[in-house]
């Protein structure tokens, strides 16, 4: 018999072997090298059991409808099922922090519905929750890569006292030096862009947000 | 967000589908959304997935449609997420090609969006922001994962998008070439401008224009293969895709209702 035809029995008539296939499906995208690093925060069995409760149950009679007549297909649907549920996992290790991840598994048990909860839960919560995490994401990333000389630039080029920073930091660099200093760090900040695939909404939010805050260092006197 | 992601993309540009989905049944509707292969348009393409939004029937047999993926990781501002219930998705609003009947056949409806989000997406593509639908990020520079998705995405349809060249080439209305004389017998010795210049009968209209005869058909015979004959001497035969016939024709006043006689229209298969 094959795995289409077994799946469509679990389907239709709760038949144990389909729902193996189904496991099997979702344990083999799960091994994958990249899918795996989920297992680091959530465990195998917990993770099955979400994608049952969440994707296969609530939709077996659309799935059955969809797939009833089709001699192919289906195998290669639940596998894609199992990626796009898996990616929403992957995504929450890796674009949330370690503590919020901690928080949104611990909190699993708190929850009216015992659910686990995933990166798309957060986003409901927070509508902009993505847009968030890239925010500070861009704030730590460039903390690591910018030298202080580097952010003082940074912060010269997008200040509107810039008067300040030339009387107070930059007092012996002249206009040509200036221009080639700012055009290096463009080039730098270009890079860094590049290399971490930021967006312009989060970039924008970064500059009205957090970067008058870090910049603020350069521009108060020593009497505050 | 950059080694995670690009872990993400080095998976997509690998992944294959496991058997290749076919349907031998579905009918294309639009509104809905269909998943197959890539590999069942053509032989010599992957076995990749393909899903596809309907959009719209522009011709006959020819449809307009969106590609979806499932891969909303990568998706753009120019790009609408979706939650179909048995997975994330996303339409991706800029990048459309174009199915015939037959190829549409071979993919397995999926799920059916509802009227107003149809009109939301179209409403999206044209420029419109509704607050609230859910898109993706801009993408800063050109070298952006995100944008190298997108260009892959294309990559996949490229030759289904460029289709629209081959329908903008089609002639828009049917044409006829008979010779003269078929017609001098029903010219009309002595013509007035006040003459007729259009004339019914049964299930078409005859009408006479400065350097052509049109003939419309009723709407019953489009899609059917038809045989029109003119005195016996057939003058189109096959399917009809639109209801008017032009035939060419520079001379006098034609008699229109004897030439109305003399045409026959009949349907096979």
């Amino acid at each position: 018999m094959s795995r289409n035809y077994l799946i469509i029995r679990f389907f239709s008539e709760n038949d144990r072997k389909g729902l193996e296939v189904i496991k099997n499906i979702f344990l083999k995208m799960l091994s994958n090298q990249t899918y795996s690093a989920v297992l680091n925060y959530y465990e195998e069995e917990d993770l099955f059991q979400e994608f049952l409760a969440t994707k296969i149950l609530p939709y077996k009679e659309h799935i059955l409808e969809i797939f009833y007549n089709q001699n192919n297909g289906l195998v290669s649907y639940i596998r894609r099922m199992a990626k796009n549920f898996l990616t929403d996992f992957y995504i929450s290790t890796k674009k949330t922090s370690e503590n919020e991840v901690l928080e949104v598994i611990n909190n699993k048990e708190g929850h009216e519905d015992g659910k686990m909860r995933s990166y798309f839960d957060l986003i409901g919560e927070k509508e902009d929750h993505t847009l968030g995490i890239e925010v500070e994401e861009i704030e730590d990333t460039l903390m690591k890569n910018l030298t202080s000389n580097e952010w003082l630039i940074f912060c010269y080029q997008i200040s509107d006292k810039k008067e300040v920073y030339k009387t107070k930091h930059l007092t012996e660099l002249k206009d040509d030096a200036l221009y080639k200093r700012i055009e290096r760090m463009k080039k730098r900040l270009r890079e860094i862009a590049i290399e971490y695939s930021f967006s312009k909404e989060a970039f924008e939010r970064f500059l009205q947000e957090k970067a008058q805050k870090i910049c603020k260092r350069f521009e108060v006197n020593e009497n505050g | 967000m950059a080694k995670w992601l690009k872990e993400l993309f080095e998976d997509y540009m690998e992944e294959e589908l496991d058997d290749i989905p076919y349907s031998n049944q579905t009918p294309p509707i639009i509104g809905c959304i269909y998943f197959g292969s890539l590999k069942s348009l053509n032989e010599n393409k992957p076995n990749k997935p393909l899903y596809f939004l309907i959009v719209d029937k522009i011709d006959y047999d020819i449809y307009e449609v969106l590609k979806v993926s499932d891969r909303y990781e990568f998706a753009k501002n120019t790009d609408i997420l979706l939650d179909i219930g048995t997975m994330k998705i996303i339409i991706e609003t800029n990048n459309n090609f174009y199915l015939k009947e037959d190829e549409i056949n071979k993919f397995i409806l999926i799920h059916q969006i509802t009227e107003e989000e149809l009109n939301n997406i179209l409403a999206f593509r044209d420029g419109e922001r509704p607050s609230h639908l859910k898109t993706g990020l801009t993408p800063l520079f050109e070298e952006d994962i995100r944008n190298k998705f997108k260009q892959e995405e294309f990559n996949q349809i490229k030759d289904y998008h460029m289709r629209i060249f081959e329908i903008l080439a089609m002639p828009d209305v049917q044409i006829v070439e008979l010779l003269p004389e078929h017609l001098h017998q029903y010219e009309m010795k002595y013509a007035a401008s006040t003459d007729q210049k259009a004339t019914y009968k049964d299930d078409m209209i005859l009408y006479q224009g400065e350097d052509f005869i049109e003939l419309v058909l009723d709407e019953k015979y489009l899609n059917k293969n038809v045989k029109i004959t003119l005195d016996d001497k057939v003058i189109y035969e096959g399917v009809l895709k639109d209801q008017s016939i032009i035939i060419p024709y520079e001379g006098k006043q034609l008699d229109l209702d004897s030439l109305a006689e003399k045409i026959n229209i009949q349907t096979e298969g």
